[in-house]
C-alpha cells in the first residue's frame, strides 16, 4: 500500500509539472549561467533581468554553474537547461565558455560579473573565444584591474588614518586579481609612507584563505592582536567578518578592529555592524544597475540591430558602489533595491529610463552611450 | 488446470514479483521516465529524442555510468569508495598535463592506470588488514588526492588547464560513448556474473564469515574488485577530460555521490550481497540523467529540478530499500 501511495505521489508530481501551462510566445529565452544561487544580489539580478526581459519580449532563466567553475560542470549545466528557444546566455563563470560556444555555435554569449581571465588573457584556456562573432564582451564585477582595487582600498586605509593593517586574499591560482590587488595596495601604502610623518604598518604577508574562514589562531600570531583594520580582497563578509566577531568576544583582537572588504548582504545582524564606527567600515560591490549592459548587448545581437559603434568584444569595469560611510550604508539599506527585503522598484533606473539604450527600442542607440550609462551608477544615486 | 495448480502458479508469480521487486521498481522507474518525458517534452514542442538532446543525455550519463559499472563490484562487497570523484579529478588532470608534455594520451593513461591500481589495492586490502571499515581508507585517499590536486593547480597557477594538440573527437562522439559503455558493461558483466571474482565478491557482501569459512581468500577477493574499479575510473576520466579537453581543480567533485545516487536509483542493495546487479549502474545513471535533462525541457525551473530529483530519490529509496526488519538497510 505504501509503495502504491509513493508511486501515485510521484505520478501526480510529474503529471502536474507536465500540465503546467506553456510560456507565452516570446522572442526567445535568455539564460544566465550564474555564480550565485542565493543572497540579495542574486535576487536583485534575477528580478531585474526578468523585468527587463519581459519588457523586451524574452523569457529568462537561471542556470546554476558548477560551484567550482569546472568547465565540464558548467557545460553540463548549460546543456541540461538548453532548449531550442534559447538565443543568448549571460556568463558569470568563465570555466568552459569555449566548450559552450563550440556546442552551441548560434548562441550569443556575453560575460558579466566575472573577470573572464581565461578568455581575455592570451594564454587563457578559453582565449579562442575572442575571435568569435557570437562573443559580445564582458563587464566585470566592479574593477577588472586588481591594481585599481588595491589603490581604492589603500586610499580608504589612508583616509581613515589606520596605522596597523593586514590583508587577506584568496589563492592566486583561483583569484590572480587578489594577488595583484594586494601588491598594488602595498605599493600605494609604501608610497604614502615615504612622506608620511607616521607610516602605516602592514602586518605580515597577505593571509591566503583557501576558501575557508580566517583561522581561529590568526590573531594569536605576533603583532596581529593590535591590528586596527583588516583589508579583505576576498569575500570578507563571509570569510573574515564572523571571525572578527568571535575574536572580539574572546578578547583576541582590538575592540575597535574594523574591516574593509567587498560583497554585500542584507542580513540584519551584519547590516547592524556596518558604518563609520562599526566593524565593517567599507564595502565595495558592483553597481547593481550595471546589469542592464549584458541584456542590452544580447538584445542588440539577437534582434539583428547591433550597435553601429560596437568595436568588438572588450572587457571593462562595471560601475562600482563604494559603501564607506554611515550615510551610504543607510542609503543602501533604506533606499536601494537591496535593503532588508528586495524591492526592484527602488532601482536607480526604471524600464522607461533605460529603454532608449536598447537598439530594438531605439535603433539610434549607441554602444558608447550604453557603456557609459552602465558605468555611471554610484551609491549617491540612492541618496537623492 | 486444477484450482490447486492455478493457486500455485499465482503464488509463484507473486513470489517472483516479491523476489524481483527492487529490479522491477527501478526498471519501472526508468520506463516511466522515458514515457513521461517523451510525452511531456512533446507537449512543449521539444523532443528528448532529438539528436541534440540525445547527445546531451548520453554525454550526461556516460561518466557516471562508466564509474557506476565498476562501483557495482565494490558495492556488492558491501563497501563504498568515496575517493572516486577525487580520483577522476586527479586522472583527468594528469591526462592533460602528461598529454601536453608528451603530445600523446598513452603515457598519461598508463600512469593513471598504475596509480589507480595502487590506490585500489590499498583501498581493498586496508580494511581487512587493519580491521577497519573499508570506507575509511577511501576517505583518507579522498583527502590526500584533494591535497595533491590543490598543489598541482597552485604550481600551474590556474584553476583550469586544457589539453592542446591532441584530437579528442573520439571522446565527444555519443556513438563512441555508447560503444565504450557497452564494452565495459560486457567485460565487467562477464567477470561479475561468470567468474569466481564476481561470485566471491557477492558472497563476501552477503556473509563474509560464511565466505571465509568456505575457503574464500577474503583479502584477495576484496582487492580484485577495486582493481576492476581502477580501470573503470581511468576510462571514465578519459571521457570526463575528453568532453571539454580540460580539467580543473574541481573536476570530479561530488562524483562519488552521483554514483551512489545512481546505484540506489537503479535498485542496488547498499549492503551488497547476492542481490547485487550490474544493471543497477546503467538503469540508475540513465534515470538520473533523464531527470536532469528532461525536467528543464518540460519547463521546470533549474532550481526546482534539484528538489524534484531529491523527492524522487527519496521515494525510490522508500520503495526499493525498505526492509521488513528495519526501516532501511544498515
Amino acid at each position: 500500500m505504501k509503495k502504491l501511495i509513493a508511486l501515485l505521489l510521484t505520478l501526480a508530481l510529474l503529471l502536474g509539472l507536465a500540465a503546467a501551462p506553456a510560456a507565452a510566445e516570446s522572442k526567445g529565452k535568455i539564460l544566465w549561467l550564474s555564480n550565485l544561487n542565493s543572497g540579495i544580489q542574486y535576487e536583485f539580478y534575477t528580478a531585474y533581468w526578468k523585468m527587463i526581459c519581459e519588457n523586451l519580449g524574452y523569457t529568462f532563466e537561471v542556470v546554476y554553474g558548477d560551484m567550482s567553475n569546472d568547465p565540464a560542470g558548467n557545460l553540463k549545466q548549460v546543456k541540461n537547461a538548453y532548449t531550442s528557444d534559447v538565443k543568448g546566455i549571460i556568463i558569470s563563470m568563465d570555466g568552459g565558455v569555449v566548450n559552450i560556444m563550440d556546442e552551441y555555435p548560434d548562441l550569443w554569449v556575453v560575460g558579466f560579473f566575472s573577470d573572464m581571465d581565461s578568455v581575455f588573457n592570451e594564454n587563457g584556456t578559453s582565449h579562442d573565444v575572442m575571435g568569435r562573432e557570437k562573443f559580445l564582451g564582458n563587464m566585470g564585477d566592479g574593477y577588472i584591474s586588481g591594481e585599481d582595487l588595491g589603490k581604492a582600498y589603500a586610499a580608504e586605509v589612508i583616509a581613515r588614518g589606520y596605522k596597523k593593517v593586514s590583508t587577506c586574499i584568496f589563492p592566486a591560482f583561483a583569484y590572480p586579481k587578489h594577488t595583484v590587488a594586494d601588491a598594488s595596495f602595498r605599493a600605494a601604502i609604501a608610497e604614502y609612507n615615504a612622506t608620511a610623518a607616521e607610516p602605516i604598518e602592514i602586518v605580515g604577508d597577505a593571509e591566503v584563505l583557501a576558501f575557508q574562514p580566517l583561522s581561529d589562531s590568526y590573531f594569536l600570531e605576533d603583532g596581529r592582536d593590535q591590528i586596527e583594520c583588516i583589508v579583505g580582497f576576498c569575500a570578507g563578509t563571509t570569510f573574515i567578518y564572523p571571525k572578527i566577531i568571535e575574536a572580539k568576544g574572546m578578547g583576541f583582537c582590538r575592540d575597535d578592529l574594523q574591516l574593509i572588504t567587498g560583497g554585500f548582504d542584507n542580513d540584519a545582524d551584519l547590516l547592524a555592524n556596518c558604518g563609520d564606527d562599526k566593524i565593517i567600515v567599507s564595502l565595495t560591490i558592483q553597481g547593481i544597475e550595471s546589469t542592464i549592459w549584458p541584456i542590452a548587448m544580447l538584445d542588440a545581437a539577437i534582434s539583428g540591430n547591433m550597435y553601429k559603434d560596437y568595436p568588438g568584444p572588450e572587457r571593462m569595469d562595471s560601475s562600482v558602489f563604494q559603501i564607506n560611510s554611515t550615510a551610504r550604508f543607510d542609503a543602501m539599506i533604506n533606499n536601494s533595491p537591496m535593503g532588508v527585503t528586495l524591492d526592484v522598484s527602488k532601482a536607480q533606473v526604471s524600464w522607461d529610463q533605460m529603454k532608449d539604450y536598447f537598439t530594438s527600442v531605439n535603433p539610434d542607440a549607441t554602444y558608447a552611450d550604453l557603456t557609459a550609462f552602465c558605468q555611471s551608477f554610484v551609491v549617491e544615486g540612492y541618496m537623492k | 488446470m486444477t484450482a490447486i495448480a492455478q493457486e500455485r502458479e499465482k503464488q509463484s508469480l507473486l513470489q517472483w514479483i516479491k523476489k524481483h521487486g527492487s529490479a522491477i521498481a527501478s526498471l519501472g522507474g526508468l520506463v516511466f521516465c522515458i514515457i513521461f518525458f517523451t510525452i511531456g517534452t512533446g507537449m512543449k514542442g521539444e523532443s528528448i529524442w532529438s539528436g541534440d538532446k540525445l547527445s546531451t543525455l548520453i554525454g550526461d550519463v556516460i561518466v557516471t555510468a562508466l564509474m557506476a559499472v565498476g562501483a557495482v563490484f565494490i558495492y556488492s562487497l558491501g563497501n563504498m569508495d568515496v575517493s572516486i570523484g577525487k580520483q577522476v579529478g586527479l586522472y583527468s588532470t594528469l591526462l592533460v598535463l602528461i598529454g601536453n608534455a608528451t603530445g600523446s594520451l598513452l603515457l598519461g593513461i598508463l600512469a593513471c592506470i598504475v596509480i589507480a591500481v595502487i590506490i585500489g589495492i590499498i583501498n581493498g586490502a586496508a580494511g581487512e588488514l587493519l580491521h577497519m571499515y573499508s570506507v575509511i581508507s577511501s576517505v583518507v585517499f579522498m583527502m590526500v588526492i584533494s591535497g595533491i590536486t590543490t598543489i598541482i593547480y597552485s604550481s600551474v597557477g590556474s584553476k583550469n588547464i586544457s589539453l592542446t594538440g591532441i584530437d579528442l573527437s573520439f571522446f565527444r562522439s555519443p556513438v563512441n560513448m555508447v560503444i565504450v559503455l557497452v564494452i565495459e558493461y560486457l567485460v565487467i558483466g562477464y567477470f561479475f556474473y561468470f567468474t569466481k571474482f564476481g561470485k566471491y565478491a557477492r558472497s563476501i557482501g552477503a556473509n563474509q564469515t560464511a565466505a571465509a569459512q568456505s575457503g574464500v581468500n577474503i583479502i584477495k577477493y576484496r582487492v580484485i574488485p577495486y582493481i576492476f574499479l581502477a580501470f573503470c575510473l581511468v576510462t571514465a576520466s578519459l571521457f570526463q577530460m575528453g568532453y571539454t579537453g580540460a580539467a580543473s581543480d574541481a573536476t570530479g567533485t561530488g562524483f562519488e555521490m552521483n554514483v551512489m545516487v545512481s546505484l540506489i536509483l537503479g535498485g542496488m542493495p547498499l549492503k551488497g550481497g547476492m542481490k547485487s546487479r550490474l544493471s543497477c549502474a546503467v538503469i540508475g545513471a540513465l534515470t538520473f540523467s533523464l531527470l536532469a535533462v528532461g525536467l528543464p525541457i518540460i519547463g521546470v525551473p533549474t532550481r526546482m529540478t534539484f528538489m524534484i530529483k531529491a523527492i524522487i530519490f527519496l521515494l525510490v529509496v522508500l520503495i526499493t530499500c525498505r526492509q521488513k526488519n528495519g526501516p532501511l538497510p544498515r
